[in-house]
């Protein structure tokens, strides 16, 4: 009976896995700007899914979860990392990407955000859930929520002038 | 503009840039997540057995073998004009500071006086999340003023630091630091190959 379930298991996640890596994949790779760290994230956020499967099948956005838990580990990759030294220039280095639209304003403002905010905005905006659902997910009130939402498009909106154009063109 | 039409205007971009990597997919299968999830569970069931069967004799044993590596280390002041230097501190550490991967063979020597050992790759990147995690856990490394200050009596017996370069898109942008088992093969990228390094389908390194 174990094994049975142990295999329902492993059919139910594969179909989950299958249906939601490529959108994680795409949401974690515009917030982090990497392919392959984006890539490393959301197998590792995949692996702690599987690990602790019967909780996460059991939520109402599965996909958030795995987005949510790449974009801690980003944190915590980087905490571990940040005593690495970078060279000086390194940034001056002009690297063509094959997606100019990775490379706008918005997504470079969006990179720079406190880690809670990116979040938010991620969930929000990325993954389209409520303020609601946001909540449930980042275990925050939803006034919280609301706030760092606030908090984050004042950012994007005081760090992109080109808004005000954009608006004008609406 | 208000809240409304800058999350109107936020929403279009970002759309618009998830749209466009329609084309994308993860390389990792779902039996390659469900592999690593299973090793990484037996793993943490053998660590935690082992380390309460072994507590005692692991604090006898890590007194027994760093004993020995204290005492044949010796002071060290190494200052290779403004590429590196090696100090030896009072309290048993060593600082280290690095501006340049360079004269490899010299730092290691530098290092290996000093009580650190050390692997250095000047050349290549073989730094990887694993080995990066087990300095981290070892707490053999710490940030000190421009360097890093490093005590060799918390490197665990039977490894090594790694001094690797750090590339991204074919191009050297720095240098960091892992912890190596002693005598077990790299697995390092050049400058021009970095893109096969977290591929998936290349094999992971090992710490």
């Amino acid at each position: 009976v174990r094994v049975a379930k142990v295999k329902q298991d492993q059919r139910e996640f594969t179909e989950f896995y299958e249906a939601a890596c490529d959108e994680c994949l795409r949401i974690v790779w515009l917030s982090c700007g990497s392919r392959q760290l984006a890539e490393d994230l959301v197998a590792e956020a995949f692996t702690r899914a599987w690990l602790c499967w019967p909780k996460v099948r059991g939520l109402d956005q599965p996909r958030a979860w795995v987005v949510r838990v790449a974009l801690n580990t980003h944190v915590s990759w980087w905490r571990r990392r940040r005593r690495e030294v970078a060279l000086d220039g390194h940034d001056t280095a002009a690297t063509t990407s094959p997606y100019p639209a990775l490379d706008t304003a918005v997504l470079a403002a969006l990179r720079r955000l406190p880690p809670r905010q990116r979040e938010v905005i991620t969930l929000r905006l990325l993954l389209d859930l409520d303020t609601a659902a946001t909540a449930r997910i980042l275990g925050l009130p939803a006034a919280t929520v609301a706030s760092h939402l606030r908090r984050g498009l004042a950012v994007l909106r005081r760090e992109i002038p080109s808004f005000d154009d954009q608006e004008l063109t609406r | 503009m208000n809240d409304d039409t800058t999350l109107s205007v936020v929403r279009d971009c970002l759309s618009q840039a998830r749209d466009c990597l329609r084309a994308e997919h993860m390389h990792t299968p779902a039996s390659a997540i469900i592999a690593g999830a299973r090793r990484r569970r037996v793993r943490r069931g053998l660590s935690a057995a082992a380390a309460c069967a072994t507590a005692g004799l692991a604090v006898i044993l890590a007194l027994a073998l760093a004993l020995p590596s204290a005492s044949q280390a010796r002071a060290v002041h190494v200052h290779l004009a403004a590429v590196w230097s090696v100090d030896s501190n009072s309290n048993g550490t060593v600082t280290i500071t690095v501006r340049q991967l360079t004269h490899a063979a010299q730092l290691e020597r530098a290092l290996a006086q000093a009580g650190v050992p050390a692997v250095v790759t000047p050349g290549e990147m073989c730094l990887s999340t694993q080995n990066q995690d087990a300095l981290f856990r070892s707490r053999a490394m710490r940030s000190g003023g421009p360097g890093v200050v490093v005590t060799p009596s918390a490197i665990p017996a039977g490894t090594k630091l790694l001094f690797s370069l750090i590339y991204s898109q074919g191009k050297v942008i720095g240098f960091g630091w892992g912890l190596v088992r002693t005598g077990a093969p790299l697995h390092c990228v050049s400058a021009k190959n970095d893109h096969l390094y977290y591929s998936s389908s290349s094999p992971k390194p090992q710490p």
